[in-house]
């Protein structure tokens, strides 16, 4: 099973008025790395939530995983959604846990122990340089800070699927292109990317992506290229790719 | 590092700030009212009977013919009489004065009058296993003494148990009442809670929590609030009855409230009540969350 996103004449309304997405047909292989762009309006965030199954179509097909999830029964999502790693616009970090605490959570939700869930979210939370702010809250930290926080609680649980939606929304070109690293190197471990941004720069630094244009619901896909090939070396603020938690196997 | 050491606990969930607060005590008051409820059923049951068992097993004879030696010899015909039957357990005549003294509380001072006319009261005490049919006697006494007659205490009884099931039937209709009234409270409560960490539960759900997960982390909290509720309203729950009984006792042994008394089982009743309460919050709680949970998709 290669495949691991496929939609096939997939279209998206709202009640009754006009489909917000309209024969969206697509599929990401595993380990490819993709952006996906558009003008705001474009349907971006609704095909984001259809892809982390926080919606249904209203018609077509979709597959993930090489299960179709259309028509599963609501108790079969919450484990592929344990596949699916999210980068949130807005990050939405459960403010009344600690940083700490809200990168072990998706490990705790998968059943891993609390000592050791602790133990690999503090190993990540060094790796995305918040070793000092490990007890903070959310509300404490700088939005770089919360960024790479959302970051490190998407990918703590080494998805087999990354949704990102505006990664580098709130971050300097410099701190955008040590993230393309780090989606970099998932990418490198087997982790399919989709990534949604108005960010030029970042698309450019990655030339070999796909780029799946929305615009008015409607997708195209510009110029192919399936894997990301290797760009310069980030900064400091991360780690080396040797010291990335999840690439000792750490899995729930 | 300080937070992987021993036994370190996070919660999915914030400690809610909400309408909870206030719900250990709600269910505080409504487990008081139900052990009071329950407590009046069980001493009005326990009362009534030990009345009406004493009562069933004794008759009184009245022979209404006048004062005089006539009387005199009717009296000690009957008594011989029913001293002979099998399950007579003991005959005494009421002696007049004592008679008289029953009726001061109504007549006053004139009840002591020689001009008031009193019957010959007759006290006859069964034993447990007769069989003796008060009808049947009375027609083999009305031989001995035409102006006899003999109350069994039946009417009476009848309308003192109609009346100790009708208050025993209030006590369980206030308890239902009143766990109904936890159940709306609850389910009140945690929707509250639930538009409360709206969010929190919302990022749960997309992170691949399942509903059982999150209904976890609210039943345990609203056990512990039905614990810390019933628990304070047992307690001065059963302080009042218990202070009650108390009271009761002081009153004498010829006080009406001396038979109020609780039996073992009564006792593990008031003890197992607010427990499932406890538990029905708990419960309900849990199907809140669940029934809430199946409009995310």
């Amino acid at each position: 099973m290669n495949t691991v996103v496929r939609f096939e004449n997939v279209g998206l309304r709202y009640g009754t008025g006009a489909e917000v997405l309209r024969d969206i047909s697509f599929s990401l292989e595993k380990g490819s790395l993709h952006f996906l762009t558009g003008p705001s309006g474009a349907g971006k965030t609704s095909l984001l939530k259809l892809l982390y199954l926080a919606q249904r179509p209203s018609r077509g097909l979709i597959e993930l995983f090489g299960q179709e999830v259309v028509s599963m029964e609501r108790e079969g999502l919450p484990a592929l959604r344990r596949r699916i790693g999210v980068i949130f616009q807005d990050f939405r970090l459960l403010p009344h846990l600690t940083a700490l605490e809200n990168v072990a959570l998706p490990l705790r939700i998968s059943g891993v122990g609390e000592a050791e869930a602790l133990e690999h979210a503090e190993e990540m939370l060094s790796w995305v340089g918040l070793a000092d702010r490990m007890s903070a809250r959310p509300a404490t930290l700088s939005g770089g800070e919360q960024q790479r926080l959302a970051i490190a609680r998407a990918v703590i649980g080494r998805p087999d699927l990354l949704l990102a939606d505006e990664p580098t929304g709130n971050v300097d070109p410099e701190m955008a292109g040590r993230l393309l690293h780090l989606f970099q190197e998932l990418n490198r471990l087997g982790t399919t990317l989709l990534i949604a941004t108005h960010d030029q720069h970042l698309i450019d630094l990655a030339p070999d992506a796909t780029v799946l244009r929305l615009e008015k619901g409607e997708l195209t896909t510009l110029p192919q290229g399936s894997r990301l090939a290797p760009i310069a070396a980030p900064g400091a603020a991360l780690g080396s790719v040797d010291e990335l938690p999840f690439s000792k196997g750490v899995r729930p | 590092m300080k937070a992987v050491q021993g036994r370190y606990r996070f919660r999915f969930l914030p400690e809610g700030k909400e309408s909870q607060g206030v719900l250990p005590w709600v269910i505080a008051v409504m487990v008081y009212l139900m052990v009071l409820a329950v407590a009046g059923g069980i001493g009005v049951v326990s009362a009534t009977q030990g009345w009406s068992s004493g009562m069933a097993r004794s008759w009184t004879v009245q022979i209404l013919s006048p004062e005089g030696e006539e009387r005199g010899a009717e009296v000690k015909a009957v008594m011989r009489f029913l001293s002979e039957q099998p399950g007579v357990a003991g005959v005494t005549v009421l002696p007049e004065d004592k008679a008289r003294a029953l009726l001061e509380p109504w007549l006053g001072e004139s009840a002591q009058s020689a001009e008031l006319p009193v019957p010959a009261l007759i006290d006859v005490s069964l034993a447990a296993d007769a069989t003796l049919d008060s009808d049947t006697v009375e027609q083999q006494i009305k031989t001995y003494a035409p102006s006899s007659a003999i109350d069994d205490h039946d009417e009476w009884l009848g309308q003192l148990s109609t009346f100790a099931r009708g208050l025993q039937a209030l006590a369980y209709l206030i308890v239902g009442l009143v766990a109904l009234a936890t159940v709306a409270i609850v389910t009140f409560s945690t929707q509250a809670g639930l538009s409360s960490h709206h969010d929190t539960i919302e990022i749960l759900h997309l992170i691949g929590a399942e509903d059982r997960q999150i209904a976890r982390e609210f039943q345990w909290r609203y056990l512990a609030h039905g614990l810390k509720g019933s628990i304070v309203g047992a307690i001065a729950g059963i302080g009042t009855v218990a202070g009650i009984g108390e009271m009761a006792e002081r009153l004498g042994s010829e006080g009406i409230l001396s038979s109020f008394s609780f039996g073992p089982s009564a006792w593990t009743l008031l003890v197992v009540l607010p427990l499932l309460i406890a538990l029905i919050t708990m419960l309900t709680a849990r199907w809140t969350v669940h029934r809430a949970l199946g409009e995310y998709l």
